[in-house]
């Protein structure tokens, strides 16, 4: 069963990792879909989703630039006309105890982990159709919920985004939106791939299935809350974790 | 909704017209009578131009007018008067209201 026909979804961050495998999945469930990244590596992964059929725009910039967040709704809009499904996954992470933290740094956090989160739901929401069960998935992270030491800068800037879930979903059920997140617990991606190995191997030990996740695990996470099987979720913030007690 | 009119496609246009447009997505979005639709109606001044009444506004401007406002057009879009100034800004000419 294709969950995602005749949907039109947004996803940032999607030239890999998480944002990939949530692009592949919408895809695979019928979705069209415009990605947008930093890197080139974006249109690729656009290029290869189109090869398999499906209706995809690539679109290569920096979220935290309000003329690219325009760029992105005026190809929306030229596209498909409306917007069903945003996927706010973009995020970047860079682990320092608190009295390491660059201040440079912590504003690059912020600005794309929690200002762009809202900028673009911002602009987002004005092309979502009350009636067509429109919504919006944040990716938080274990780190916003449970505070991971080492990350503090970090798991402020998602404790942000698991704030603005609940809130936007207050704010944005009146007009039919919902609003939920996903936490992420220890995943395999490129972005942790560089993190320090002792913290990385304390991670896994502390997760109860005993794996890291997959790109996929936080996917299929996904496709079910931007789906119609969600149709009576908003405010929500779920663990993807493994029983990872952080 | 979206009639792809460019500001430039506007500026041979008369501003009457415009406005008449300008009016159509007051009615379309918020649900007001066309007459009710004068300079001075203002933000929170009647039951449905609330936040959300705000949000449909804006969209359905922007598609009639193919537009993608600034966030600051869309805090200072407080009347149909500011809507024009807004408006004229992105190079539709709209003309005065009266």
């Amino acid at each position: 069963m294709a969950l995602l026909s005749d949907r039109i979804a947004l996803i940032t961050g999607a030239s890999r990792g998480i944002g990939r495998a949530i692009a592949e999945i919408f895809a695979a469930n019928g979705a069209s879909l415009v990605l947008c990244a930093r890197g080139p590596a974006t249109c690729e992964v656009a290029e290869g989703l189109r090869a398999q059929g499906a209706h995809v725009v690539g679109l290569q910039g920096d979220i935290t630039d309000e003329l690219f967040v325009k760029q992105i709704t005026r190809a929306v809009r030229s596209e498909f006309g409306r917007l069903d499904i945003l996927v706010n996954n973009a995020g970047i992470i860079e682990q320092a105890r608190l009295g390491m933290m660059p201040s440079a740094t912590m504003q690059a956090m912020f600005d794309v982990n929690v200002r762009a989160v809202i900028t673009l739901t911002q602009f987002a929401v004005r092309m979502m159709d009350p009636t067509r069960d429109p919504s919006v998935v944040n990716i938080s992270s274990i780190a916003g919920t449970a505070g991971l030491d080492g990350a503090t800068a970090y798991s402020a800037t998602k404790g942000a985004v698991t704030a603005f879930t609940r809130a936007a979903a207050k704010e944005l059920a009146p007009a039919g939106i919902r609003v939920n997140a996903i936490a992420p617990g220890f995943i395999e991606t490129d972005a942790v791939a560089s993190l320090a190995p002792d913290w990385r191997a304390r991670r896994v030990l502390s997760i109860g299935l005993g794996r890291p996740g997959t790109p996929a695990d936080v996917a299929g996470a996904a496709l079910f809350l931007a789906s119609p099987l969600a149709g009576y979720i908003t405010g929500q913030v779920i663990g993807v974790d493994g029983g990872m007690l952080a | 909704m979206n009639m792809a009119v460019s500001p430039e496609n506007l500026r041979g246009d008369s501003g009457d017209r415009a406005y008449e447009r300008l009016v159509g997505c007051f009615v379309a979005a918020l649900g007001t009578m066309p007459e009710e639709v004068v300079p001075d109606l203002a933000y929170q001044s009647i039951e449905h131009w609330d936040s959300l009444g705000h949000m449909s506004l804006v969209a359905v401007i922007e598609c009639e007018f193919d537009l993608v406002f600034d966030t600051d057009d869309i805090l200072e879009m407080a009347s149909v008067r500011h809507a024009v100034a807004i408006l004229a800004k992105h190079g539709v000419d709209i003309g005065p209201p009266e």
